[in-house]
């Protein structure tokens, strides 16, 4: 059973970060592309007239979706061919098939990864990566053994 | 001071418009850069330089030299230029200048577009909170709240136009709000800050005005610049020789518009963000939010870019603003250069449009005058403004060292414009420019002590903001007068005098010759200088700023007269019209030595008299200015004032016992008792009014200097004018307070009736005599000496000779067949009369730049013209050996004229037709 990228991100949130429920919500305005361009690039530019405190609070959904999407371009084949330009229309949002137990694996050690440089904690990294695994499972569900299996190497 | 007056405004406002200017006059400049005339003759866009090439201009020659080219024959260039040369068509430039302008205004209106877009922010709905900040932050229209999800850090923004704003707040503000809800108060609060304080239309105005100026001017005049000055370096061309300084003068202005821009908005931002904490802060932010995490170590250069003050400056501002209030270096630095660029560039702006340059130039300096006025100005009366709240002294040197800065980036400034140094580098006195430091410094010191002398005394009469402009009007005044001198005649002590010591002299001699029995002066230098009075009359302006320099301390005054201090207005008036005396005898005994018989007592005596008069007037009045080593500024211009007037006085009466005054007499030596000489006007008019503007000037320009020296010798003194006010106070005597008001009335009064011009009958005098013009130069080379012969043959010279040769040709033939004949038929004198029209009268087309050339030419024409008179002449009365006389004399002036000929084409063969490649302007 396929499941929505954003549905997950959503329910993983609500369940470590609650917090940053709000913002995990207001993502959902834009298409997949263009939430995963926006939190790839945690930007510090300095605008006339604004107010930073330079900061990073929003940490657990950028996470999230980032690691999403590798796997999904991962599982389709569309590794390096990123995003068709800005001005592209917008796209239904993506999908996760049911995953193999590799794959899981895979979304377990990326985010464990990539945490710490966007300011997640160890120990809620622990956490999220739990989380976010046994959501997938839940909802997803697991791949039988004949499902194409991940390079684990190529991640 | 009242505490109902309201803060006077930082004037950044001012700055941004500052800002907006000088893109907006350099863009005019650059693209008339771009848009040159096109010569009709040798089709190069080129400014039409064959017509001033003819003229006997040079590349190679100094900026003064090509001035004079353009000047010695006004006719014949107007009607060169009448003929070849085709100005580019005025709406290309126009065009590109309105194009700039309508982009910029695009940009401006995309630029909120594109922050607020869909694909970036999700509608974020004021709830009670928010309205409730609205509220408090007093705003009549409430701005539209977006959200954008990405972004991370804690942060807002405001951007938007006119009347339509938009506040984003970011994702991460949004996440922290429920567990802080006083950092989302305050982050918020500081963007609606912004908005009441009007920041963000005129920020986003200069964004988008710079990034349209930067990519579609800037850099295309950048390269355009630099492609010339690479391929000058190999040209053949003299004249890429010539310009290359004045092309690399334009480069550097390019980049320095780009540092001065990028720096001043920076520097501007800062203080708007810094206004914008306090006012947060004023409407209950909790100041813990100006406490990031990680502030970040930011280098000196990152400062100065960053459109954000440092977090430790601005939690440190929002409990000490005396900062805000300090006068720094860097923006006066810019405001100078800017002001003097916007001044000096702005008839290039408005060229494009086709106003006529010559009114906008006069009202040039008035529009740098109005900004630096509004911003530097602002700046020091703001600084003591604050010191006078708190009770903080200012520092002593605060408005020289202010003035300092204003004055060093007006110099550098008026050294990116063309007008001194034509094309060289520098210009030809480069120390001139000292003067523009002086112009800034002065002024600014001046208004600086206006601004304490007036805060300190503590008066309670007027709003502050009421003396604070009307003191700013003063300085604009004063700013504006001097300005308007340095812009004409000033600007002649940097690139030279178009008439040398020698021709004036000679015009001195012949409109007033020396008396006959003792033979010219003996010091000449006093006529030299009587010449260089000339450059300051006929100047109300300069009249008003004397007045207002004077008038401020009396002024001042009206607020809380102090007898300690009327005495030593009174001691240094006093002083110096002692010492206009002392220097009044001395000159008078020198002359005296040199009267001579009575009949010859007018004339170059009488001129010699009258300009020691006003030297030793203007003299002893300057040096009032030594008394500020001890008294404030204004109290010296004070005493300076009175002291003119007591000093003039002085000399009237001695004047008036002329002849009772033993080895002091100078016009007569027969004891008749007080003989006013009312009858002279020039004592009151001509003395009275340099010693009024120059002395009292002069006082100043010592005094200030006088005051940085002292300050920097013994920093931290107490100002004895100061503790001297604090300890006064005289509101119990009204008779003194209406004296204060009657003589400062008394002395605007005076310095406005001396605004009578000098001397009328010897200004019209000397406009009679025509005044020479030093003769040109030798050519900087031979090559440029041959294209000014090849130019003078191609724009003129080449028809005029032709004309005439065939017209010898005709009246050769009709001579020849017709002899006898021709004579009564009419078809002779026909010939002469053709021959006579084209011998042109001498203004008609510029000299032969050759020296024995146009010897040759101008007898050549002056004969012929001479012989075909004759000619005319002979036939009327029949006579035949006169006839034949002419006739001859035509056929010498025919083979002279070919022998010339060929001696020009001699010396312009070896260098082919004349400039190959366009040449640049000349200046």
């Amino acid at each position: 059973m396929a499941v929505r990228v954003r549905d997950v991100v959503r329910e993983v949130v609500t369940e470590v970060a609650p917090q940053e429920l709000p913002v995990a919500e207001a993502l959902e305005a834009f298409d997949d592309d263009t939430i995963v361009r926006r939190l790839s690039h945690p930007g510090r530019r300095r605008e006339p007239l604004g107010f930073g405190l330079g900061e990073l609070v929003v940490t657990v959904t950028p996470v999230l979706w980032i690691v999403l999407d590798e796997l999904i371009r991962k599982i389709t084949g569309q590794v390096g061919k990123r995003l068709s330009g800005r001005w592209r229309r917008k796209r239904p949002p993506r999908t996760i098939p049911p995953l193999s137990r590799a794959q899981l694996e895979l979304v377990r050690r990326r985010v464990l990864e990539l945490a710490p440089a966007r300011g997640v904690e160890a120990r809620q990294a622990e956490a999220l990566a739990d989380s976010l695994v046994a959501h997938l499972v839940l909802t997803a569900g697991e791949a039988d053994g004949d499902t194409p299996a991940i390079d684990d190497a190529a991640g | 001071m009242r505490p109902a007056d309201r803060e006077p405004a930082p004037g950044t406002t001012a700055r941004f418009v500052l800002l907006i200017a000088v893109m907006a006059v350099s863009t005019g400049y650059m693209v008339t850069e771009g848009w040159l005339p096109q010569d009709r003759s040798s089709g190069h866009v080129d400014e039409g330089l064959g017509c001033l090439l003819a003229a006997g201009a040079d590349p190679g020659a100094g900026h003064l030299d090509n001035e004079l080219a353009m000047m010695r024959y006004p006719r014949a260039l107007a009607d060169c230029t009448h003929h070849y040369v085709v100005p580019a068509p005025w709406w290309w430039s126009a065009s590109i200048v309105a194009g700039v302008a309508i982009l910029a205004w695009l940009l401006y209106l995309f630029l909120p577009a594109w922050k607020g877009r869909r694909g970036r922010v999700v509608p974020f709905e004021a709830d009670a909170e928010l309205r409730d900040l609205v509220r408090i932050a007093g705003l009549e229209h409430a701005p539209r709240f977006v959200l954008d999800p990405a972004a991370s850090r804690v942060g807002a923004v405001v951007f938007g136009r006119r009347g339509r704003y938009t506040v984003r707040l970011s994702g991460g503000l949004i996440v922290r709000r429920a567990a802080e809800p006083e950092l989302f108060r305050a982050v918020v609060l500081h963007e609606l800050a912004h908005l009441r304080n009007g920041d963000v239309p005129v920020t986003y105005a200069t964004v988008a005005l710079w990034r349209v100026f930067a990519a579609t001017v800037l850099l295309p005049f950048a390269v355009y610049e630099a492609k010339l000055l690479v391929e000058g370096v190999d040209s053949e061309n003299p004249f890429a020789a010539g310009t290359r300084p004045a092309t690399a003068r334009d480069l550097t202005l390019a980049a320095f518009l780009l540092v001065l821009v990028i720096l001043a908005r920076a520097d501007v931002l800062r203080v708007r963000e810094a206004y914008a904490d306090r006012t947060a802060a004023g409407w209950g932010a909790d100041p813990r939010a100006w406490t990031p995490v990680k502030a970040g170590v930011v280098r000196r250069l990152g400062r100065l870019l960053s459109p954000h003050p440092h977090w430790a400056e601005r939690r440190r501002w929002l409990t000490d603003p005396a900062p805000l209030y300090g006068v720094a270096a860097l923006p006066l630095f810019l405001t100078g250069a800017a002001a003097m660029l916007v001044a000096g560039l702005l008839p290039d702006l408005t060229g494009t449009f086709h106003i006529p340059g010559h009114a906008v130039r006069r009202a040039a300096p008035a529009v740098g005058t109005a900004l630096m006025t509004l911003i530097a100005g602002r700046a020091v009366w703001r600084a003591a403004w604050y010191a006078g709240r708190h009770g903080t002294a200012t520092p002593r040197r605060q408005g020289a060292i202010a003035g300092f800065w204003l004055g060093v980036g007006m110099v550098a400034g008026e050294s990116m414009l063309s007008r001194t140094a034509g094309t060289h580098l520098l210009p030809r006195h480069p120390l001139a420019l000292l003067i523009v430091l002086a112009i800034g410094l002065v002024t600014l010191a001046w208004t600086a002590e206006c601004a304490a002398l007036w805060l300190r005394s503590g008066g309670r009469r007027f709003s502050d903001n009421l003396v604070i402009w009307l003191g700013l009007a003063l300085m604009a005044t004063v700013l504006a007068a001097w300005l308007a001198w340095w812009q004409a005649p000033g600007l002649l002590l940097a690139t030279g005098n178009m008439v040398t010591h020698g021709q004036l002299r000679t015009l001195i001699d012949r409109i007033a010759p020396p008396p006959a029995a003792t033979g010219p002066y003996r010091w000449p230098a006093v006529l030299d200088a009587m010449q260089g009075l000339y450059w300051f009359a006929d100047r109300w302006s300069l009249t008003a700023a004397s007045a207002a320099l004077w008038s401020w301390s009396l002024f001042a005054r009206l607020r809380g007269a102090d007898r300690p201090r009327t005495r030593v207005v009174a001691v240094v008036a006093v002083s110096g019209a002692l010492l206009t005396l002392v220097l009044t005898a001395a000159a008078r005994a020198q002359l005296h030595t040199w009267m001579p018989p009575m009949a010859q007592r007018f004339g170059q005596y009488f001129y010699v008299y009258l300009g020691l008069m006003t030297l030793t007037a203007v003299a002893g009045t300057a040096l009032t200015g030594l008394s500020a080593l001890r008294w404030t500024l204004p109290t010296v211009l004070a005493g300076a004032g009175f002291s003119a007037l007591l000093g003039v006085a002085g000399q009237f009466v001695l004047a008036s016992l002329d002849g009772c005054l033993g080895p002091l007499n100078v016009t007569s030596t027969t004891c008749v008792g007080w003989r006013p000489l009312w009858s002279v006007r020039e004592i009151p008019h001509f003395v009275a009014y340099f010693a009024v503007t120059l002395g009292i000037a002069g006082a100043g320009l010592l005094g200030a200097v006088v005051r940085l020296l002292a300050g920097a010798w013994r920093p931290g003194r107490e100002d004895p004018a100061a503790s001297g006010a604090r300890e006064g106070g005289d509101g119990r005597r009204p008779w003194l307070r209406l004296t204060g008001i009657a003589l400062a009335l008394a002395a605007v009064a005076a310095g406005t009736a001396l605004a009578v011009p000098a001397p009328a009958g010897k200004g019209a005098a000397a406009q009679a005599v025509t005044v020479p013009l030093a003769a040109p130069e030798p050519p900087s080379s031979p090559k440029i000496h041959a294209w000014q012969l090849i130019a003078w043959l191609r724009y003129g010279g080449g028809s005029m000779t032709n004309r005439l040769l065939r017209d010898f040709q005709t009246y050769d033939q009709v001579f020849s067949e017709a002899h006898g004949g021709g004579i009564t038929d009419g078809s002779l004198k026909a010939a002469c009369a053709a021959v006579q029209a084209d011998t042109y009268p001498p203004d008609r087309y510029f000299p032969v730049p050759d020296i024995a050339l146009q010897r040759t030419w101008a007898s050549v024409l002056a004969q012929v013209r001479g012989s075909a008179g004759d000619c005319a002449a002979a036939l009327d009365a029949h006579d035949m050996t006169r006839l034949l006389m002419a006739t001859r004399s035509m056929l010498t002036e025919q083979q002279t004229l070919m022998a010339m000929l060929k001696r020009l084409e001699q010396s312009i063969k070896p260098y082919g037709t004349g400039p190959s490649s366009p040449p640049r302007r000349l200046h």
